[in-house]
């Protein structure tokens, strides 16, 4: 792929475009219950596999078993506990997103 | 080995102009035509999204010279009360005594943040400072010798703190 092409997706290994309404990048769903956060600046596979946000992703997995603590052998850093609670607070957003009729601005049939 | 980014433990910051690092684009000389100028900004943009890059995934392989290392400081993740501590007081007004200003606070978020640095005989001793609060953090002539060797190291460790700090917020 070019490079120009992968700005045009956002990628994170290249300088952002400087018209970003050019960019057509994946999104997260829309819609009346739809996501309402900040609109992304990269890649979502580029994101999404970065080394903090994997580690949020795993920790968020121990988290929610209540096993957090006896994975990492310490308390939590309050960076590391407040990305969990991004993590698990869109989670939610995305199942009753899932969950909503799509007639009613939702994901689901 | 870089340590990578993480939001628990410690991990590598590389400073931007490290010998080891690739050379950034050369300045244009002066008289330089305009697609010359236009050339080096996008140089500039490619070389900065490239450190950007690094930076976030922990993968260096590209921009490290081959053969060469680069000096690696070892942050550690500020305490939050004295995060918030630091943060309320670079709001206050100038006239406050408590006031901490730019330049002190780069200087205080890399000495509460540093924790070693690997390839060089300086070492960081951490201990409570009486003068804030007793806050566990490297003492002041690691940032002398830092500041010897470029003023600039600490600037950017501090602002690479306080951005990551005020990054992870539910509230963003």
């Amino acid at each position: 792929m070019q490079p120009l092409q992968r700005q045009y997706l956002g990628c994170g290994y290249l300088p952002p475009l400087d018209d970003r309404k050019r960019l057509t990048m994946w999104q997260p769903p829309s819609g009346a219950k739809g996501y309402r956060g900040p609109d992304p600046t990269v890649c979502a596979g580029y994101s999404t596999t970065l080394p903090d946000v994997r580690e949020v992703a795993l920790a968020h997995v121990h988290w929610s078993k209540g096993n957090l603590g006896a994975v990492l052998g310490e308390p939590a850093h309050e960076h590391l506990s407040a990305a969990i609670v991004i993590l698990d607070g869109q989670c939610n957003a995305m199942q009753h997103w899932k969950m909503t009729p799509e007639s009613e601005g939702g994901g689901g049939k | 080995m870089i340590r990578l980014p993480s939001l628990q433990r410690p991990y590598d910051f590389i400073y931007s102009k490290d010998p080891a690092l690739k050379k950034p684009p050369e300045k244009p000389a002066l008289g330089a035509t305009d697609d010359e100028v236009d050339a080096y900004r996008k140089a500039v943009a490619e070389y900065s999204g490239e450190l950007t890059a690094c930076r976030d995934t922990g993968k260096w392989d590209g921009m490290i010279t081959p053969g060469e290392v680069p000096l690696k400081f070892v942050l550690g993740h500020v305490d939050r009360s004295a995060f918030r501590a630091i943060a309320d007081r670079t709001a206050l007004p100038d006239t406050s005594p408590q006031h901490i200003g730019d330049a002190q606070l780069a200087v205080l978020l890399t000495r509460l943040a540093l924790i070693d640095v690997v390839g060089t005989d300086l070492k960081i001793v951490r201990s409570p400072d009486p003068d804030w609060n007793g806050w566990v953090m490297a003492q002041q002539d690691a940032i002398d010798r830092l500041d010897m060797a470029d003023i600039r190291i600490v600037n950017e460790i501090g602002a690479h703190v306080w951005l990551r700090a005020f990054d992870i917020s539910p509230k963003a």
